[in-house]
């Protein structure tokens, strides 16, 4: 993640904050509040989903992740590779300079769009937070559904590429 | 019953973590390290986004949100939400109370899954990462592929829910 971009993040709501305190204090106080409890509501979520990346981050680290991916192809292969992408928490700035080294070494393109495409879609770490919020059923099946996209992205971009 | 078992799991984590350290037991110095890192970039990035939510919440007319990405959008809804989701930090834990708050506020079921599923897709620094290690075409491929798809599989679980109401939905 940019510090620029946390840094613009950080400006906008500092901006915007008070010319709402300006505007008017007693709906600034209820935003505030609301913040408040909007975080609170996620607070227990939030750090077991803290546990759980930083565990994944440890047992599929950089090394695991491309001895368990290198070197393969098939369509059972494109599988793997998104389940993998599924339970690994590898943050961007990390999985793709790797996916480029993996396709140096002679990946498949629809592995690397596989591992890659589930990683960012398909939150398996992510789902106690999810089911907080949408419930089992809408978590689950929104989970299925990227999976299945992000398998089909990268079947897609094997054709073509 | 629920929050005794979670305070507990939480405080056997924080000695695992401790133990680890303290006896320099090496996997759990790394899970630890990670803990830390992950931890405060995501602590750092929830303060501004939490008060954003917050000002949407008080000053965003509920009418404003129903009309441009209610049910009657149409596929309007869906566009506002991925050029949204495009400037999401922060991945899901972001997503969601965004997406919680417009549904809250009017939005479509359909619209705040494309949210969801749009912001895993096509968050503007993660895209300018990914294009530069594995080529403009990969990322075009991938756009053009998965954002209809996203769309669509929006709209399915949307039938599928029915009037179902999600839990995270606050009633003001």
């Amino acid at each position: 993640m940019s510090v620029w971009n946390v840094i613009i993040l950080y400006s906008v709501s500092l901006i915007l904050l008070p010319i709402s305190f300006i505007a008017d204090r007693q709906k600034t106080r209820a935003a505030l509040n609301k913040a408040w409890k909007e975080f609170f509501k996620l607070a227990v979520p939030l750090f077991f989903l803290i546990v759980l990346v930083a565990g994944s981050l440890y047992f599929f680290s950089e090394e695991r992740i491309s001895d368990l991916i290198g070197q393969k192809s098939g369509f059972s292969d494109i599988i793997f590779a998104a389940l993998l992408g599924s339970v690994a928490a590898v943050p961007g700035f990390i999985a793709f300079p790797l996916a480029g080294v993996l396709r140096g070494l002679g990946v498949a393109w629809s592995v690397i769009a596989a591992f890659t495409n589930s990683l960012m879609l398909v939150g398996v770490l992510t789902f106690p937070l999810e089911k907080k919020v949408l419930g089992t059923k809408a978590a689950l099946i929104r989970n299925l559904a990227c999976f299945a996209i992000a398998v089909a992205v990268a079947a897609v971009i094997g054709v073509v590429l | 019953m629920k929050k005794t078992f979670c305070i507990v799991l939480a405080i056997l984590w924080c000695l695992f973590l401790c133990f680890s350290f303290f006896f320099s037991y090496q996997p759990g110095e790394i899970i630890g390290k990670h803990f830390l890192t992950f931890g405060g970039s995501l602590l750092g990035l929830l303060p501004p986004a939490f008060i954003l939510i917050g000002l949407f919440h008080v000053w965003v007319k509920q009418e404003t949100i129903m009309k441009h990405m209610g049910h009657e959008a149409g596929l309007k809804g869906h566009f506002w939400a991925i050029l949204l989701s495009s400037s999401i930090l922060g991945g899901l834990p972001v997503a969601l109370p965004v997406a919680m708050a417009l549904y809250s506020k009017g939005a479509s079921l359909a619209v705040m899954f494309t949210l969801l599923g749009a912001s895993c897709v096509c968050r503007v620094p993660m895209t300018i990462f990914e294009a530069s290690f594995l080529g403009v075409p990969f990322t075009l491929i991938r756009w053009a592929v998965s954002l209809p798809l996203i769309v669509l599989s929006s709209y399915a679980i949307a039938w599928v829910m029915g009037d179902q109401i999600l839990p995270g939905k606050d009633f003001k």
